[in-house]
């Protein structure tokens, strides 16, 4: 298993301290369900773009969220027109950078698709995670000293027009600790 | 959907270059340090079950983007483009496509190289 629910909490706090100091916006939302408090990361940003002669605002949404039936952090997202509409699925693939453009058009279905949101249980857009745990692996097995949040959503970013700043990868990260959280077994309770 | 004030403001500078004097030796001079300090060199490092490259330096202009890095790795190593390639520096952060070889190697740069980890996994299903 890549990432335990501990795990993710640590990464995703050091995520924030970082954020802070980068001016990222990313905030942490708390839920409570009657069985268990769950974080996860959010950040809304608002892009223009150029569509022919006329100039488009799109409101992104980004939450990072965990799951617990892959393991893995997932990002969910939507993105919406100034007046609220959401974004369909054909227009948010024309905002998905060129790189990836060329897997999209070949693989469809299997990049993104329209689910809902575990807590706000309003329809978002999700990046597939089976792989996620396979991508990570070779990477952040070999690192060392980089959060592997970063590592992720760095990666993935460009496909939702998202902007990492690049010094993200500059900032050292616990790995002592984040290994130590491998256990999902709640040590006081023992 | 790319910004299309950029083409515009290109084309301006080009004209005021063909404006110029022509250069004395000694800014000739300069010019040619300016063009090798122009270009980073690139250190390739394959991980997972990536293949190895046979010649794993390049030779990079500083104001080219990530982006174009990617295209030409993907040539480099006969992967469609249509298949996944990600580019890591630091050994596993994905810089963003659009982001320069200058800022990188500014922020990751070691020795005069830039490395830079590559892997063929797949990342969505």
């Amino acid at each position: 298993m890549l990432f335990t629910y501990k795990q993710f909490e640590f990464c995703l706090y050091c995520f924030k301290k970082s954020s802070d100091y980068f001016k990222d916006e990313w905030s942490i939302c708390h839920i409570s369900n009657s069985s268990n408090d769950n974080i996860y990361l959010k950040k809304k940003v608002l892009k223009s773009y150029l569509w022919g002669e006329k100039s488009l605002i799109i409101c992104w949404e980004y939450n990072i969220i965990y799951s617990f039936s892959y393991s893995v952090p997932i990002l969910y997202f939507n993105a919406c027109f100034d007046n609220g509409k959401l974004l369909s699925v054909n227009d948010i693939e024309i905002l998905v950078h060129d790189v990836f453009k060329q897997q999209l058009q070949e693989n469809k279905l299997g990049i993104f698709s329209q689910q809902e949101h575990p807590y706000t249980r309003t329809p978002f857009f999700i990046l597939h995670p089976c792989k996620t745990e396979n991508f990570l692996k070779p990477i952040v097995s070999i690192s060392s000293n980089i959060n592997p949040l970063v590592t992720w959503l760095s990666a993935i970013a460009p496909v939702v027009d998202l902007n990492i700043d690049p010094r993200y990868g500059t900032v050292c990260f616990n790995k002592e600790k984040f290994d130590s959280l491998s256990n999902n077994i709640n040590h006081s309770e023992i | 959907m790319a910004n299309s004030t950029q083409g515009a403001n290109k084309n301006e500078e080009n004209k005021s270059a063909e404006n110029k004097e022509p250069s004395s030796p000694i800014e000739n001079c300069e010019e040619k340090l300016t063009n090798t300090e122009n270009k980073i060199t690139i250190v390739f490092h394959a991980t997972g079950n990536t293949p190895i490259l046979k010649s794993r330096k390049l030779m990079v202009k500083k104001e080219r983007k990530m982006g174009d890095v990617i295209t030409f790795l993907k040539k480099l190593l006969n992967l469609h483009p249509s298949d996944s390639l990600f580019l890591y520096v630091n050994q596993a952060f994905a810089p963003s496509p659009d982001q320069t070889i200058k800022n990188l190697y500014e922020c990751y740069g070691v020795e005069g190289t830039l490395p830079i980890h590559y892997c063929k996994s797949q990342a969505w299903g």
